[in-house]
């Protein structure tokens, strides 16, 4: 359990925040540093309050189905001030940004003993660029989660892990948006990759759920998939998956 | 040396012109409905196939109509989703298989087709690409959404043609003129500020035209000063000058 720290105002970054907070993220990227965010977060210049009161505060747990869910509950408590402050909160890059800055020190691995902030639509997020707006660390599976929310079983996989550690399923979902966006195809996922009696993956479905994205493309070009089952959708999975239903 | 294209997928392809959608922009939602689809183009259609609308909204989701089947089509079922502050949306329509050798293959799909449904900020004049058969364009006044042009659905480029200088300089000006009868009309009642008659009102009288204590119940009246308003309206947006500039450009080529 992390241990709870300061509460702060939810806020987004104005244009000028984004900028100034993509900057940062550069310099440290290019010399292996933290992010420096002194005097970044609550500026008047830099930020706009969305909730003045402090209603931000730690999650329970970094691990993204648990991490979406704190975020939706804080969302859906001050869906008021959102709407009053105009914000988007699937697609508001001043708002993702500025939450993935408010949890930088936390989202930041490190490689070679060195922090590693990767690149920068990790953490600032661009709604706009379809080949981007996918890598954001807090965005994009806050998106699979709000679009399946109340779904029993399907994000097992996909929302597994810390939100910073890399995650194969993660990554063939969240790219493809006919998948995301279909909670069958999801359960269909977990039908073929998900040991339900051991709670986690099968043993090497890592290696190949990239087939499953590649065949789903195709199939979907040729079959009505929004208004299949998930078993009806594995059903319709070539042999070299036959392996993993089971 | 000529290129063929297989259809490995024998699927069908259903044309644009052959179904018509309505979309209805209600603040951060929009309503879709189906209203009409010609499948007698498509003969061999199985009348228990279902057909679908699908509304694809970029990576934020997609939103399924049921629409009944080929041979009980369901032209009254509307579906209400959350659409934000997105200026379009992509619809396509669908015909899947229910009780064929295939439940659930595609026998005919539409391509995907971008609706405009305005942004969000309400505009005051709501563009819209319409079936509209040989007609280029044409004014709708909703008593609810106020003005609204319908252009047809045939031209891909809609906002850039309503855009463009041609348009703005020879249509808008008619527009105007029509809905300049429509406000004066009701010039009593479109008090109430925020509302669409409101701020259509608050546009005519800028134009510097003296409208007070006039009375516009008869026709003839309303369509003389519609045409004085139409013609300030053409010099305040300096219409003429448009395309004569345009016009010497083109001599200079």
């Amino acid at each position: 359990m992390i241990k709870s720290t300061i509460k702060t105002d939810l806020r987004r970054f104005t244009p000028e925040g984004v900028a100034e907070f993509g900057r940062r993220v550069d310099f440290a990227r290019l010399h292996k540093t933290n992010i420096d965010l002194d005097g970044l977060l609550e500026s008047d210049e830099s930020t706009q309050v969305i909730v003045g009161e402090k209603v931000v505060g730690d999650p329970p747990s970094f691990e993204r189905y648990e991490f979406c869910k704190f975020l939706h509950e804080i969302f859906e408590t001050h869906r008021n001030a959102l709407s009053h402050t105009k914000v988007n909160v699937l697609l508001d890059g001043g708002l993702w940004s500025w939450l993935a800055a408010r949890w930088a020190s936390r989202l930041t691995s490190t490689k070679g003993g060195k922090p590693f902030v990767g690149e920068l639509s990790r953490w600032v997020f661009e709604s706009q660029n379809g080949r981007r707006d996918y890598r954001h660390l807090l965005a994009s599976p806050y998106r699979i989660y709000s679009q399946n929310v109340g779904l029993k079983d399907g994000l097992n996989l996909v929302l597994s892990g810390p939100v910073w550690l890399y995650n194969e399923f993660f990554e063939q979902v969240a790219s493809r948006k006919y998948l995301h966006t279909n909670p069958e195809a999801l359960r269909g996922l977990e039908i073929l990759y998900w040991d339900p009696k051991r709670r986690k993956e099968k043993d090497g479905a890592r290696a190949v759920v990239d087939r499953f994205g590649v065949v789903f493309n195709q199939l979907e070009l040729t079959w009505d998939l929004g208004g299949m089952t998930a078993e009806e959708i594995v059903e319709l999975l070539p042999k070299e998956f036959e392996i993993w239903k089971p | 040396m000529t290129t063929r294209t297989l259809n490995f997928t024998r699927r069908s392809r259903i044309e644009l012109t052959w179904f018509h959608v309505r979309t209805v922009r209600e603040g951060e939602d929009l309503r879709v409905q189906l209203l009409s689809f010609d499948h007698s183009h498509l003969p061999g259609l199985p009348p228990s196939a279902s057909v679908v609308l699908n509304c694809f909204l970029g990576r934020l989701g997609q939103v399924r109509v049921e629409c009944g089947t080929v041979n009980n089509l369901l032209t009254n079922v509307e579906k209400k989703f959350w659409v934000g502050d997105h200026d379009s949306v992509r619809l396509s329509l669908l015909v899947r298989d229910v009780d064929g050798d295939s439940p659930g293959k595609i026998l005919a799909r539409s391509a995907e087709v971008p609706r405009f449904i305005g942004g969000g900020t309400r505009s005051l004049l709501v563009v819209k690409p319409e079936n509209l058969g040989s007609q280029v364009w044409r004014l709708q006044i909703d008593e609810e959404n106020g003005p609204e042009l319908l252009i047809n659905d045939r031209i891909r480029k809609s906002k850039d043609l309503v855009r463009s200088n041609e348009f703005s300089a020879l249509v808008i000006p008619e527009i105007f003129r029509q809905i300049s009868e429509w406000v004066l009309l009701n010039y009593a009642q479109f008090e109430e500020p925020g509302s669409i008659g409101y701020s259509w009102r608050q546009m005519v009288d800028e134009l510097g035209v003296d409208l007070d204590g006039e009375d516009f119940t008869e026709s003839s009246h309303r369509e003389i000063v519609a045409q004085d308003l139409e013609m300030a309206f053409a010099g305040r947006h300096r219409s003429l000058e448009i395309l004569v500039t345009e016009d010497e450009e083109g001599l200079d080529d």
